[in-house]
């Protein structure tokens, strides 16, 4: 069985059609790149496929390991095991980064029938996935993503991934505002976060941080749609020409 | 419904005036003269200034009709308060001197006052005005404390008892000191003027609790209290305004603070339907330090109206101002934050905050920052905001696995989370918090 299924997406804002029909299939294990101008609507997917109520799906099917998934809210589809890293994260002041990652963690265990677990055993837990992506310890103990600085947000990103372990992971712009050597730790950090069972959806404009997730299949978003699908070629193919070809190609 | 009658606004006047003259027959009979003088200027000044209403500026948005329409027991006679429910609300974890006064009356059973250090006195009012009337009287209704405030007159005229708190110079308390006023159970409708005095020496230090629990329906707790700072004095002073959900909560609060002195207050309020502050602090020395914080969390049709305000007079200042209201359900909140800058006041620094969060459609604030500089070389800002839960970070904590109300939860306590914080006593920051979490989304 397949992890997540798109059939026919169709999602609008305020009004405003975006996606026209997104079919996208992912399985256990697999790394996917979608790739797509400015403005074709990757955020929109991303964020869609994260359960936010301000997108309206107007038609289309989105099924996760079986299930529905448009029937349940952002909350459960985290729980199920759905992970959205945020091209812009959000700061949430007052309230403390250990805290709110030990919130969610418990949340999502008591989901899964888990234990929770105390402070004592989610620090362990959290400075071993900090090292994962090198996060400095002090943003540990800041407010959630407050005064961090656009690599530090990124970083703390695909740190929450590491402790959550989701099943599917879908990257929205993690690569952007990240310079070379941040890029080579946070990419570094989602390599040794794959495996058999976790399949990586990865977002991005530029095929830079491609060179390091090596997806096994990248696709071209534009316009809403899926206009090409292909392997790694695709995805220099791009870097060479850019977007424009393709778009007329789609239309 | 109930057995109290009810009157127009008129006769309400005439209710008090006439309570007052039977009383100075009685109760009052004894007591010394300059204390009868103060009565008497009082309720002369109250039949001046009648209820307010709200075509005064300073009521404009708080109705207390309802107060001056009620024809209140005045009687001193303490009911029973409970046991478990006195273990509510007595912090029994903070390891402190307690002062208990039930329904106005100091009650030497539940109040634990042993051990205090020499020359600290900490007594009931009452008793302080029969045995040393001369130490009280410098710090009793000074200079014009009620001039112009119609209840801060009639505590003057009606006050029976309270809390006499004096620090000699020089003396740290190394506890803190809760004031816990009880009110009991009943559905005659009482009025209770307690009254709290303050007087911290130079070089004293001091923290100081002062918790409000009435149980009484529809009962009036009519408070003021009068703090002074002496010169390098540090002070904390927490209020817990936990009364019954049909009260009314009036209270004036005057704060003297001389050179050097530092002075933290922090207003919390969470009980009553009709809830009015009044607080004035005055900075009278240079290089005084005054924080003036406040929570209201209110919900049901709760009112709760602060008006604070902070008389710089002398130079190299430092105020510093954090209200925050969460108001749900048909709540309403007003904040009114006065700061005055004298000519002489040079180098003030001053900032002022006013933050609401409302949780619901109906829920409302008025704030109003009123700023008067007279000096040319201060620093002052304010600053009002009004805004609901930020949906954006709702949607980052529920894609995290979090669930609504919990995330609600989270968010409306990390908008609390600086004034509990500002608290300098752990036992009191768990109390409140405990508070806070009470009355958040379940
Ligand atoms: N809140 C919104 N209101 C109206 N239009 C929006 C809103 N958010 C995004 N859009 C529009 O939707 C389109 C797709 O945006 P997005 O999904 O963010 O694209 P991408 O991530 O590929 O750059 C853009 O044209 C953008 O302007
Ligand atoms: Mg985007």
């Amino acid at each position: 069985m397949s992890l997540l299924e798109i059939k026919n997406l169709c999602a609008s804002i305020e009004g405003k059609q975006i996606l026209k029909g997104v079919n996208l299939t992912v399985n256990p294990g697999e790394v996917h790149a979608i790739m797509g101008p400015n403005g074709s609507g990757k955020s929109t997917l991303s964020q869609v496929l994260a359960g936010n109520e301000a997108y309206e799906v107007t038609s289309g099917e989105i099924i996760f390991e079986g299930k529905n998934l448009l029937e349940m809210a952002p909350d459960e589809r985290a729980c199920e095991g759905i992970f959205m890293a945020f091209q812009y994260p959000v700061e949430i002041p007052g309230v403390g980064n250990t805290y709110f990652l030990k919130t969610a963690y418990n949340a999502v265990r008591k989901y899964r029938g888990l234990e929770e677990v105390d402070a004592v055993e989610f620090i362990k837990i959290m400075k071993e996935k900090a090292k994962l992506v090198e996060l400095d310890d002090k943003l540990l103990k800041r407010n959630v993503n407050e005064g961090f600085s656009g690599g530090e947000k990124k970083r703390n990103e695909i740190f929450q991934m590491a402790v959550l372990d989701p099943r599917l992971a879908i990257l929205d712009e993690t690569d952007s505002g990240l310079d070379v050597d941040a890029l080579r730790t946070v990419a570094g950090g989602v390599n040794k976060l794959r495996d058999e069972k976790r399949a990586i959806v990865c977002i991005t404009h530029y095929q830079r941080i491609l060179n390091y997730l090596e997806p096994d299949i990248v696709h071209i978003l534009a316009d809403g749609r899926i206009v090409r699908t292909g392997g790694s070629e695709l995805a220099h193919e791009v870097e060479e020409k850019g977007y424009a070809w393709l778009e007329q190609g789609a239309a | 419904m109930n057995s109290q009658s009810t009157t127009n606004a008129q006769d309400a006047r005439a209710f008090y005036l006439s309570s007052f003259d039977s009383l100075s027959k009685q109760s009052f009979v004894n007591e010394p003269a300059w204390l009868h003088e103060i009565r008497r200027g009082a309720i002369e000044r109250f039949n001046e200034l009648g209820f307010p209403h709200t075509r005064l500026e300073e009521w404009r948005f708080t109705n207390v009709r309802a107060i001056a329409e009620t024809e209140y027991e005045l009687a001193a006679q303490a009911g029973e308060y409970p046991a478990e429910a006195f273990e509510a609300v007595r912090l029994p974890q903070l390891d402190a001197w307690r002062i208990v006064l039930v329904d106005g009356v100091f009650s030497a059973e539940l109040s634990s006052l042993r051990g205090l250090p020499e020359g600290v006195r900490v007594q009931s009012l009452a008793q302080a005005l029969e045995t040393d009337g001369a130490l009280v009287e410098p710090y009793l209704a000074r200079k014009g404390s009620y001039e112009d405030n119609p209840f801060a007159a009639l505590n003057t005229a009606f006050m029976r008892d309270g809390a006499l708190i004096s620090i000699p110079q020089g003396v740290e308390l190394n506890k803190p000191i809760h004031l816990v006023y009880l009110g009991s159970a009943g559905s005659r409708a009482r009025a209770v003027f307690p009254r709290t005095l303050v007087a911290a020496g130079a070089n004293s230090k001091f923290e100081i609790v002062e918790t409000f629990a009435g149980r009484g329906e529809n009962h009036l707790t009519n408070a003021v209290a009068e703090i002074s700072l002496g010169e390098y004095a540090r002070g904390q002073f927490i209020k817990f305004q936990r009364e019954a959900a049909s009260a009314s909560h009036i209270s004036n609060t005057t704060i003297d603070l001389a050179r050097g002195a530092t002075f933290l207050h922090h207003n919390l309020n969470f009980g009553g339907s009709l809830v009015r502050n009044d607080i004035t602090a005055s900075l009278n020395g240079e290089d005084v330090d005054c924080t003036l914080n406040g929570l209201i969390m209110g919900h049901r049709d709760q009112h709760v109206d602060n008006h604070t305000t902070l008389l710089h007079e002398k130079p190299h200042c430092r105020s510093w101002e954090m209200y925050k209201s969460i108001l749900d359900d048909d709540s309403s909140g007003v904040f009114k934050g006065k700061i005055f800058v004298q000519k002489d006041a040079q180098k003030t620094d001053a900032k002022q905050t006013s933050q609401s969060l409302l949780m619901s459609d109906k829920a409302s604030i008025n704030a109003m920052p009123q700023l008067e500089i007279y000096a040319d070389d201060v620093k002052c800002t304010h600053g009002a905001t009004t805004g609901r839960l930020d949906e954006n970070a709702l949607f980052y904590a529920r894609a995290r696995g979090i669930g609504p109300e919990a995330a609600r939860a989270m968010l409306t306590y990390a908008f609390a989370a600086e004034i509990v914080e500002a608290i300098d006593l752990p036992e009191v920051r768990d109390e409140l918090e405990g508070l806070i979490s009470e009355r958040l989304p379940a």
